[in-house]
């Protein structure tokens, strides 16, 4: 019963944390109505693009995982605190949880239903033992990293501490994140990643899916509660070991969950964002930051996202008939073609960093 | 294309969602409709762009085998959104009705359709979790035996051969525990079906015997060279599956049980224990 109160609280701390990090952004988007599931889903991208930002030369570095976890929960309570600070902030969030209060008795039934779909989908995410085979070196490196205080220098193939970086997956920070929480708050790794981010993945993934929703249906609130249930059906029963479905529901403390069911989707909105209003540099903004922190997530992103956002930006180009929003895209998946790069030229020996 | 037809088969298993899929994506051709344009107009050339390139087994094939993708192909499935266009042609099908027992009935024949074409997440048959860890509850009680047992050993002095499954897991749950068999050790030794080396590592011979002996249960050796295994890899206990066919001969190589769970039983080597004790220059007082 502990643990599950514990757990709720780690989900509320992640919902602050994204919501702040992401009314960093959305208080500067003009032309944007402000929106909480928005605001909510960028703060996500945010929260891993910055933290990536500064793990990784951390890590280079090996520096202890608690100064790590030091330098990152000051860097976030230092933005809550601005973010609260800041009257404008605080005034469009007072707006917008107003509007939601009034539409939510407008519209109580369609208010309520996207929360059953996450609550819902939430419950059955953590509700299964799994102990898939991967998770001995996700799960592992976080394991280790806490008990050694060091950031992912140790195998957890072999137990022992590496020969060189694992440039693969050293930029992929979402291990070291979890890392970093279960240092910070004690908690136990299995929980941090098997509980508390399976029900974090879960909200985002419904956040990235309600957005798309409300942009498909123009802010319909029936037809957008309708889709995020047919999304949820959708995914309950497109289940194999392969698909991001299989992922986002039993192995999401895998970066690729987020990959295939957060990431891909959340591109998709913003490339039609985009179609229709390819001028907002917000959006080029917001793009750029999805390849950036989609790296930070999963070492998988920088093929599969520079794929994404080419095919999207080169239809763009066909459709606008201008050829600038492909030469945009390109500018955008610059941070997964650098990582790229760089796994490449490890894997060619040209760029091994010894420990 | 017998390499596209393995690939959707590994993806999508026995099921037609990807069938499902391309039905919705001819439907949302179909709406002429203002509100469907954006989609309609942003996913068909994704998808063309998508078959052309990443889908086009004869640029792949050179990707594929040059950078040693198949096992990883797969992902490139994920681009494909599924779970943005299958729900919004079946929310634009319903909200096309005109009354609510319409909607609902049309509701109810569309989430069969979804139902039918794929397979739950619960197919995979997982066990409830019992703890928050979600794990076996064999692995806690275990882990607890031995930290019980060791008292005031550090758990880093003490290595412990566990069972197959439990090995996966234990870095996980208590990275302070030794574990004698390295993941990539056990896994090699399991998919190889190796019974020795070509080597005379005794580091790696010993690590072979014991997950033979102790995790496969298709190799015996006598038991001079099980325990001479036993004290090259400074094991002190061992957790072994409570019904495999090994017990008498873990007890015969002086072993001995000192707790049980649903599916284990650990074992203690006590000479382990006398020989460091007696390298610390400890005296063994018996009552």
């Amino acid at each position: 019963m502990l643990e599950i109160l514990f757990c709720m609280y780690m989900l509320l701390f992640y919902m602050i944390v994204f919501f702040s990090f992401g009314s960093l952004a959305t208080v500067r988007m003009k032309a944007e109505k402000f929106s909480v599931t928005l605001t909510m889903m960028i703060g996500f991208f945010l929260y891993y693009g910055i933290f990536q930002i500064i793990a990784v030369p951390c890590t280079f570095l090996k520096l202890p995982l608690s100064w790590l976890a030091a330098i990152w929960l000051i860097l976030v309570a230092v933005v809550i605190l601005y973010v609260c600070g800041s009257a404008a902030g605080r005034n469009i969030w007072l707006q917008a949880f107003d509007g939601i209060r009034r539409q939510a008795k407008r519209q109580p039934f369609w208010t309520l239903v996207p929360l059953l779909v996450v609550a819902a989908q939430a419950v059955f995410a953590v509700m299964w033992q799994t102990d898939y085979w991967d998770a001995t070196y996700y799960i592992g490196d976080v394991s280790l990293s806490v008990y050694t205080n060091t950031i992912s220098l140790y195998d957890p193939l072999t137990g022992e501490m590496r020969s060189a970086f694992d440039i693969r997956h050293c930029f992929a920070t979402y291990l070291a994140q979890d890392a970093v929480v279960c240092k910070a708050f004690g908690i136990h790794p299995l929980i941090e990643m098997k509980t508390v981010m399976g029900v974090v993945v879960t909200v985002v993934n419904n956040l990235v899916t309600y957005n798309i929703a409300r942009l498909l249906f123009k802010g319909n609130r029936e037809h957008t509660g309708l889709m995020v249930v047919f999304a949820l059906l959708v995914n309950l029963f497109t289940y194999t070991a392969y698909t991001s479905s299989g992922f986002l529901l039993l192995r999401s403390y895998e970066g690729k969950a987020v990959l295939g069911s957060v990431i891909v989707p959340a591109v998709l909105y913003i490339a039609a964002r985009l179609y229709q209003d390819e001028k907002n540099k917000a959006y080029w903004w917001l793009l750029l930051l999805f390849c950036q922190s989609s790296c930070a997530i999963s070492s998988s992103s920088m093929t599969l996202i520079p794929v994404e956002v080419g095919a999207l930006t080169f239809c763009l180009t066909l459709l606008k008939r201008d050829w600038r929003p492909f030469a945009k895209g390109l500018l955008c998946m610059t941070p997964c073609l650098l990582i790229l790069l760089l796994y490449v030229a490890s894997t060619l020996g040209l760029f091994v960093v010894k420990i | 294309m017998d390499f596209i037809h393995q690939c959707l088969k590994t993806y999508q298993g026995e099921n037609f969602f990807l069938l499902l899929f391309a039905g919705a994506m001819l439907f949302a051709f179909w709406l002429k409709d203002p509100e469907s344009r954006a989609l309609r107009l942003l996913l068909w050339p994704y998808l063309t762009v998508l078959v052309c390139t990443v889908y086009n087994i004869l640029i792949m094939r050179v990707f594929i085998q040059k950078l040693n993708l198949s096992g990883e192909y797969y992902r490139f499935f994920w681009l494909l959104p599924i779970c943005v266009v299958i729900p919004y042609v079946c929310t634009r099908i319903v909200s096309g009705q005109k009354t609510r027992v319409k909607k609902a009935l049309v509701f109810l024949v569309l989430t069969a359709v979804i139902v039918i074409a794929g397979a739950p997440a619960w197919s995979r048959k997982l066990p409830l979790t019992s703890n928050p860890y979600r794990i076996p509850d064999d692995m806690i009680i275990a882990c607890d035996i031995i930290r019980k047992d060791a008292g005031r050993e550090r758990l880093e002095d003490v290595g412990v051969v566990f069972d197959f499954n439990l090995n996966l897991l234990v870095t996980q749950y208590d990275p302070s525990f030794r574990v004698i068999i390295p993941y990539e050790n056990m896994m090699t030794t399991v998919n190889t079906g190796r019974t020795k080396t070509d080597t005379d590592n005794i580091w790696l011979n010993s690590r072979i015997t014991l997950v033979e002996l102790l995790m496969l249960d298709r190799y015996w050796v006598p038991h001079e060279d099980f325990m001479s295994a036993l004290n090259v890899t400074d094991t002190a206990y061992v957790v072994y599956d409570a019904s495999g066919p090994n017990h008498d001969y873990l007890l015969g190589a002086g072993l001995a049980e000192i707790g049980r769970t649903d599916d284990y039983v650990i074992y203690k080597y006590g000479w382990y224990f006398d020989r460091l004790h007696k390298s610390r220059g400890y005296l063994k007082v018996t009552f």
